[in-house]
């Protein structure tokens, strides 16, 4: 069996490298986007989770503040709190180091002296020597770096440098290095630590602590330290473990985990259709060979597993392969999402690739699913053949004709499980039945392809032939002849195309969606904002400059903005403080109910909240429910006035009046942003310089137009969905090789008709534009159908998809001219395609070609 | 000086075809194998030549030179005074379009045309125009009986009138040169008799030169003069059936 295998599969293989590269290179691409995905995503997860562990250190439980953190008085109470054997208070601070270092920092302020119990920093020996280790933080000013950080940007002790931090600009002095172990391996080495006292003062913060670590005393359990301690402090003060911080952050990050998945698995299911490509032409140049062994006395199951083992050898290469590129893919793309992830999520920086060897194992044993899948069909046909059937061709022709019938209808099962499957309800907040209704829809009108292109083809045929004469007609009837093969190269294009159409649909009608949003919502001058926003920092203004703007020329109003990160349960929101009377007067909020000054006024009024749709799905609340809410006075229940669209986050928000606010938070008085209206005679710009100058040389700030901040929130909107986009160029790319494939499979078997043509007078031209002629037909096929695909699966992805993993309401839209350009782009590759097969199909002497009689 | 004036006197005698020392050879792996090797020969306007051989003995070889479907090595074959030897690449196309009919052994009709498409391809090629081409087809078509079946394709026929089809095609443009390789080959013996008197019958109603490559001796009887080809060589010509 081995030698049959290695005559009749490893030669046949060899003797078409070409091709064979091409069916190896299409589920290696497969392969590769989804290791590489899988392997960044978890070598960034894997990365914070080390930044997580590394601080935590000896930790086994935290208080954890909301929002501006809890008064530092809270500290006595719980060190002193019974089964607590230790107690050290942190603050935690994403800034950035000043320009020429220009990167993200982790600013840790901790106290020298309690702090020891819990992390274990070591530091590069220096003057002070061992003994006066934290000590030194204690001088005003004075920071510590990590070795790594420093060399890196040729700092050294006693070097002075500047920390940007929300709106401030502030001077530190390099005191003594880290070396990269405990936690100064947080975020890859790019940590800072200054005493708590000092943060406390440079950012504006005397008096408030972000958490307290605790070490319990023996045999005392975490759960009863736990409840008890919760019951000493206000609601929106948190007792918990590190492991449950790490979690929530997961799942945060699984849903764009997934959906990049989702996508790199389309490019292997792409790969299927290669594989059935390979073998069906292996089989079809083989049908001698077959049936001479039938004839030698050669078994079916072994024809089978002749054909099977050579599927399963592309397969395996194509998964070595396809892991190496993965490797180098993920390697490119971990900082790139890594910086995602730092802008939707959470700051993380990955510089190690961590291997995973499940996803490599995973995608490797895909590919060797795929080219089993891809190659059971027409090695199944291969060994059904008798040997007598094997001599002639157009045998498997007839069978699919009959075949298209049952086809058709596994099709439509098929697309019935999938419409199940988007009905169910999501699996731990992720989409998965809609994941697998996906599948079975690109499935389904996969199977349905064979009975769609002959009714396409019947119907552009009479138009086809009358432009393109006989070459037009020769062309479609060619097409709808040779289904068994130009179906599936179709079916392949028709899924890169759906997959194409249908994200292209929905990120246009989300953007459509965000950009009606910002034009009803942004409706100040100009915004002001700290210029160091990192995500989970809660940045401020200066409060001189917000309270100074009223005696600015032209002034009309100002809504104050704070923005505070809360829990209410276990679900992470935004609290969204403003002036409410202005925003009521001179602009709106996209209510999903009712009028936006109605709302707006009943929060103001009465005291009632707006929370964003997200929100009102995750907790399952909605108009006229009320909302608990953890409040340094207690847990308060507050009437939800309206129910709003937002793009901003993937979290939930809740608006709030400034004057409820301040009810609740009664020392809570920091600016996050302000929205700037200036009197309809006055030149934003000049307002926009006048403050400008007025700013103290430490105060950073941005000032952003109107339209600027549209521009901005759309860039951030575009930027998202970049990655998408390359995953969708690669499975056109897989794409397309199946029809180059596909046509020079035609091509091969029908030599001898081509050779018929020419030596009755065809010329070489009309030959090749025959070729390039049912190479266009199969990419306009695959249009119509990727189409019709495509927009039923938008539909999924914006209304069951999106609204399970993310909850945002996005206006269906179906944007016209991209699919103008998706048929020019589609019509170009598949013409690029058919260059090579239309070579190919004249490159022969007609005399070569009859020599087969 | 001589060439010259032997040129200019094959230019006067029309539709004539003349093989002037044509050889060609092929390169089989390490082998090489002359399969014309040196032939000359004239064949008349009109005249239905068989050339019979064993299997690989440059039958077919021979016939594709004629048909343009290949170039010689060496020598010059002139049909209608032209040295098709010397055409381009484009100008042996339109040879083979316009003074060229080829009848195979497997009947090479294109599977995806009807009867009628098949007959017509040739002149549809050459976009002649659709009632020019209807008519010409459908003449051609009662003329070897198979009006009827006009609109089946291929592989709803049988052999014989794939073959009929075949020869119908040939002539669509009334070539002055007819090349048949094995017509009968695929064929039982009743209805390769049959094809070869509908041969027969038409060379001589539309006056066209017939070349036949065959080894049925039965085939080669409905032929006026029968050549016998040997290792790439014409060893010796028959005298025609009538003159026996």
């Amino acid at each position: 069996m081995i030698r049959l295998w290695r005559w009749f599969c490893l030669r046949h293989l060899w003797s078409y490298k070409g091709r064979a590269l091409l069916c190896l290179l299409g589920v290696a691409l497969g392969v590769a986007v989804f290791v590489g995905i899988k392997t960044a995503a978890s070598s960034a997860m894997i990365s914070f989770r080390d930044t997580v562990n590394s601080l935590t250190g000896t930790t086994q439980l935290q208080v954890t503040g909301q929002g501006n953190g809890f008064p530092e008085e809270l500290y006595a109470t719980v060190a002193s709190s019974d089964g607590v054997l230790a107690a050290t208070p942190v603050l935690e601070f994403n800034v950035i180091a000043a320009a020429p270092i220009d990167e993200p920092l982790l600013m840790l302020g901790i106290d020298v002296f309690s702090d020891q119990e819990f992390r274990q920093y070591q530091f590069v020996e220096s003057r002070q020597g061992a003994d006066g280790i934290l000590s030194f933080l204690t001088e005003p000013g004075a920071i510590a770096l990590t070795e790594k950080f420093a060399q890196r940007h040729g700092l050294e002790v006693e070097d002075r440098l500047e920390i940007l931090s929300g709106s401030r600009r502030l001077p530190f002095t390099l005191r003594a290095l880290l070396k990269l172990k405990g936690p100064a391996r947080a975020l890859e080495g790019n940590v800072a630590l200054v005493d708590i006292a000092t943060a406390q003062e440079v950012f504006d913060r005397v008096g408030r602590l972000d958490r307290i670590d605790l070490l319990l005393e023996e045999n005392v359990s975490l759960k009863d330290v736990s409840e008890q301690l919760q019951k000493l402090l206000p609601a929106d003060v948190q007792v918990e473990t590190s492991g449950k911080r790490l979690g929530r952050i997961r799942e945060m990050v699984n849903a764009y985990h997934l959906n990049l998945l989702a996508l790199s698995l389309i490019a292997l299911f792409v790969g299927i259709f290669l594989i059935y490509n390979a073998v069906s032409f292996a089989v079809s140049k083989r049908r001698y060979e077959i049936a001479m062994l039938r004839v030698l006395g050669t078994q079916r199951h072994q024809i089978l597993g002749l054909f099977l083992a050579e599927a399963l050898i592309v397969g395996l290469l194509g998964a070595v392969v396809g892991v190496g590129m993965g490797l180098v893919m993920a390697k490119l793309a971990l900082k790139a999402m890594a910086q995602t992830i730092s802008e939707l999520y959470l700051l993380v920086r990955a510089e190690t690739l961590t291997l995973s060897p499940l996803s490599i194992l995973f995608g490797a044993g895909a590919a060797l699913a795929v080219a089993l899948l891809g190659g059971l069909f027409p090695s199944l046909e291969a060994s059904r053949t008798l040997p007598r059937e094997a001599l002639y061709r157009g045998t498997l022709e007839r069978r699919l004709h009959m075949g298209l019938g049952r086809i058709s209808l596994v099709g439509a099962v098929i697309l019935g499980l999938g419409y199940f499957c988007s009905q169910q309800q999501p699996v731990n907040g992720l989409p998965l039945f809609g994941f697998i209704a996906a599948f079975l829809i690109l499935a389904g009108f996969s199977f349905l392809t064979p009975a769609s292109v002959v009714l396409v083809n019947r119907a552009l045929a009479p138009g086809l032939a009358s432009i393109f004469k006989i070459e037009g007609k020769m062309a479609s009837r060619y097409l709808g002849r040779s289904l068994n093969r130009s179906a599936v190269a179709i079916a392949a294009l028709m899924t890169a195309l759906a997959m194409l159409i249908s994200i292209s649909i929905m990120i246009l009608s989300f953007r459509q969606t965000v950009v009606v949003w910002t034009e009803q919502i942004i409706a100040a001058d100009l915004y002001i904002s700290p210029a160091v926003r990192l995500t989970g920092q809660r940045a401020s203004l200066p409060p001189d400059l917000v309270e100074a703007l009223p005696d600015l020329p032209g002034f009309l109003a100002m809504e104050r903005l704070s923005e505070i990160p809360i829990r209410i349960g276990d679900v992470p929101a935004l609290l969204d403080v403003t002036d409410l009377e202005v925003k009521e007067r001179l602009s709106r909020i996209m209510y999903r109910r009712g009028s936006s000054s109605e709302i707006l006024r009943r929060c103001r009024e009465r005291g009632q909240v707006s929370i964003s749709e997200v929100l009102a799905n995750r907790l399952n609340l909605g108009e006229g429910d009320r909302l608990n809410l953890p409040t340094p006075k207690g847990l308060q229940s507050l009437v939800i006035a309206g129910v709003f669209y937002d793009y901003r986050t993937e979290g939930g928000m809740v608006i709030m009046d400034r004057s409820t606010y301040l009810h609740y938070w009664p020392e809570e008085r920091r600016y996050s942003s302000v929205g700037l209206y200036v009197k309809p005679e006055a030149d934003p710009e000049k307002v926009r310089a006048l403050i400008r100058q007025r700013l103290k040389e430490s105060q950073e700030v941005f000032i952003t137009s109107n339209r600027e901040l549209r521009r901005e929130i759309l860039r951030i909107f575009d930027q998202t969905f970049s990655i998408t986009y390359a995953l969708q160029v690669i499975a056109i790319v897989v794409a397309v090789f199946g029809i180059v494939n596909t046509l020079i499979l035609l091509v091969t078997e029908r030599e001898r008709d081509i050779g018929v043509l020419k030596a009755v007078g065809a010329t070489n031209k009309q030959v090749q534009r025959m070729t390039l002629l049912e190479a266009g037909l199969m990419g306009l096929i695959s249009f119509v159908l990727g189409s019709v695909n495509g927009v039923i699966l938008s539909l999924l992805l914006i209304f069951v998809i999106n609204k399970q993993s993310f909850g945002w309401t996005i206006q269906f839209s179906v944007p016209g001219v991209m699919f103008g350009k998706t048929l020019i782009l589609v019509l170009a590759c598949a013409l690029i395609a058919g260059i090579f097969p239309a070579r190919a199909a004249v490159s022969k002497r007609v005399s070569e070609v009859m020599s087969l009689e | 000086m001589l060439y010259a004036a032997e040129r200019t006197a094959k230019v006067e005698i029309e539709n004539m075809i003349e093989l002037e020392s044509v050889t060609k050879t092929y390169t089989l792996g390490q082998q090489r194998i002359v399969a014309v090797n040196d032939v000359s020969l004239t064949i008349e306007p009109g005249e239905f030549v068989a050339i019979m051989g064993k299997s690989g003995c440059g039958k077919t070889t021979l016939l594709s030179l004629l048909g343009g479907l290949d170039r010689p090595d060496r020598g010059h074959i002139w049909v209608d005074g032209q040295d098709v030897t010397q055409l381009s690449d484009v100008e042996l196309t339109r040879y083979r379009r316009d003074q060229v009919g080829i009848v195979f052994q497997f009947f090479n009709l294109i599977p995806i045309l009807t009867v009628l498409e098949n007959v017509a391809l040739p002149f549809t090629l050459q976009g002649r125009p659709e009632r020019e081409v209807q008519a010409r087809a459908e003449e051609l078509l009662k003329d070897v009986d198979l009006w009827q079946r006009r609109n089946h394709y291929p592989h709803e026929i049988s052999g014989g009138e794939m073959q009929r089809v075949a020869i119908a095609r040939a002539l669509i443009n009334r070539p002055h040169l007819v090349l048949a390789d094995e017509p009968t080959g695929n064929l039982d013996s009743r209805t390769g008799h049959q094809v070869m008197e509908m041969m027969a019958q038409l060379s001589q109603r539309h006056n066209t030169t017939f070349v036949l490559a065959t080894h049925s001796s039965e085939a080669a009887s409905f032929a006026s003069r029968k050549l016998l080809m040997r290792d790439g060589s014409l060893s010796f010509e028959e005298a025609a059936r009538e003159e026996t």
